[in-house]
């Protein structure tokens, strides 16, 4: 589903931020990245999401080489994967119903479908009392949860996670890892998610990648949280 | 159906949704507008008034009273031939007595005492031109042949006069093609401002996945609307205001020998150019702007 081959991003200004990444997640697996700040986590996420292309290797998402994709190509390929960000990115002047239908109309869905798609997305992270609120109405956790609602209306191969509990207490975080476990188990969605939060990794547990300065430093299979060592900097 | 509806439902939200910014781009383009129309009002008129007087232009040739019939003919003939004269009508001394009778109006009557042998009148030729920059060498030509008394056209007041109505015209074009470019910078900067302060919205549409057309589009109908609603507020100021200044001055500008453009239909074309106006400025304005932002996000 998601394999990483050789993959080296060096920036503009000289940052190396990863360094010949092998890597190979496959369908409906649950995976989480961690790793301090400047391990190369974010640049894993862009590179996933088309908004940066590596400086070296291939990088293959349900079989489509992200590296070469076109300016033109990447909305659409964007569509079969889904992204939920730690900052919610909900378009403010849209209410929790038009932010998640926004996702659905871009792809010109006929608009009963849609509508009916969209309450569907609204049932499952339960927040259908809330569709006509607007993103400023709403708590982190239920503007959360919106995001994933958005991110998994066009039934997407894959849901890219960054941070999703970064900004929600304990409670909220585990109510978000239990949704978007009933997503990977239920709709079958490949996910991958960056984290900082050891509470979550260590009562969740699941396959752990864990990053150092822009190397794999460790691989879980079975989950936890781990003191890794440091790979000193490849410049 | 839905392709068509949708970039429009949502232009509509966008307008209302950011009131300040819509308010602040109809304003933008209401006030350059109001300029464009007050400059085309001012230009067409210049324009009306220069051509009036350029088509009185006249020379008045008096003929010397020893030429006879066969010498009148001849030197019609050769007037007609100058390059640039027009027309030459023959005004006998009879007619010229009574025509400076009627310019006097009621008290011309005095002057009835010269009809018959007592007219002092010399039979005259009116020449009409076909572009007023000859009329001074055409002029002095006609001046110089032999058996003319008089060639009078005014003199360099008349010269000067429609100079300096053509200066004044000219310049009235190039203030409205000026204004014309400033709006059009005025729109694109507003509209760019506005493209801004939801860039932040339009990154998120394409990290969803929407395409460039699908986010231009919403933004394009609103610059459509700007534009539209905007040239609204110029049309009835100009509609009203020319109306007003017509009537005030009673159809002409100071004499009627400077008369103004009928209201109808002129204002209606003028209101046809600003609407127009208005909106190829709205689209273009806001195509370039979310064009160039869009370029710059993958």
């Amino acid at each position: 589903m998601i394999k990483l081959t050789d993959v080296s991003k060096t920036y503009k200004n000289g940052v190396n931020a990863l360094y010949n990444i092998n890597l190979f997640i496959d369908q409906s697996e649950f995976v989480y990245i961690i790793g301090p700040t400047g391990s190369g986590k974010s640049t894993l996420i862009r590179l996933l999401d088309a908004e940066e292309k590596p400086t070296k290797g291939k990088v293959e998402v349900a079989g489509i080489d992200v590296g070469a994709l076109r300016h033109g190509k990447v909305p659409y390929y964007r569509r079969h994967i889904g992204v939920v960000f730690q900052d919610f990115k909900l378009l403010e002047r849209k209410t929790v119903f038009e932010n998640v239908m926004y996702a659905l109309e871009i792809t010109h869905m006929k608009p009963e479908l849609a509508r009916q798609r969209v309450r569907e997305v609204l049932k499952l992270v339960d927040l259908s009392e809330k569709a006509s609120h607007y993103p400023d109405q709403l708590s982190g956790g239920q503007q959360q949860r919106t995001v994933i609602a958005r991110a998994i209306a066009n039934k997407p191969k894959i849901l890219i996670c960054d941070e999703p509990t970064g900004n929600l207490d304990p409670r909220k975080s585990g109510e978000i890892i239990e949704l978007l476990e009933r997503i990977n188990k239920e709709e079958k969605t490949t996910i991958l998610m960056v984290t900082h939060d050891s509470g979550v990794v260590n009562t969740y547990k699941k396959r752990t990648i864990a990053l150092d300065s822009g190397h794999i430093a460790t691989d879980m299979q079975g989950g936890g949280y781990i003191q890794h060592e440091l790979h000193p900097a490849a410049d | 159906m839905n392709y068509i509806l949708q970039p429009i439902r949502e232009a509509f939200k966008g307008l209302f949704r950011h009131f300040s910014m819509t308010f602040s781009s109809l304003m933008a383009v209401s006030v350059t507008l109001a300029l464009v129309s007050l400059f085309l009002m001012l230009t067409v008129n210049l324009q009306d008034i220069t051509r009036t007087v350029e088509s009185k232009v006249q020379i008045h040739v008096q003929i010397e009273p020893e030429v006879d019939e066969a010498g009148i003919q001849a030197l019609q003939t050769r007037i007609e031939a100058i390059n640039g004269v027009q027309e030459v009508t023959f005004s006998s001394k009879e007619e010229e007595l009574e025509a400076f009778i009627e310019s006097y109006g009621k008290e011309g009557e005095i002057f009835e005492m010269y009809r018959g042998e007592q007219n002092p009148m010399r039979n005259a030729f009116i020449v009409e031109l076909g572009d007023s920059v000859l009329l001074e060498s055409i002029g002095n030509q006609i001046k110089n042949m032999e058996g003319i008394e008089k060639a009078a056209y005014g003199g360099t007041n008349t010269l000067q006069l429609i100079k300096m109505l053509q200066r004044i015209r000219d310049g009235g074009l190039m203030l409205v093609s000026i204004l014309g470019v400033l709006a059009l910078f005025l729109i694109i900067n507003t509209i760019k401002i506005t493209i801004q302060s939801r860039s932040h919205e339009i990154s998120i549409m394409r990290t969803i996945g929407a395409t460039n057309n699908f986010i231009r589009a919403p933004f394009v109908i609103e610059g459509f609307f700007i534009g539209l609603f905007g040239s609204l507020i110029p049309i009835g100021v100009s509609i009203l205001g020319y109306r007003y200044v017509y009537n005030a001055l009673g159809g002409v500008l100071f004499t009627p020998i400077f008369p103004l453009r009928e209201v109808y239909p002129f204002v209606w074309f003028l209101s046809y150019l600003l609407a127009m106006l208005g909106i190829v400025l709205g689209l273009v304005g806001s195509f370039i702007s979310v064009t160039r932002y869009l370029r710059g996000v993958r």
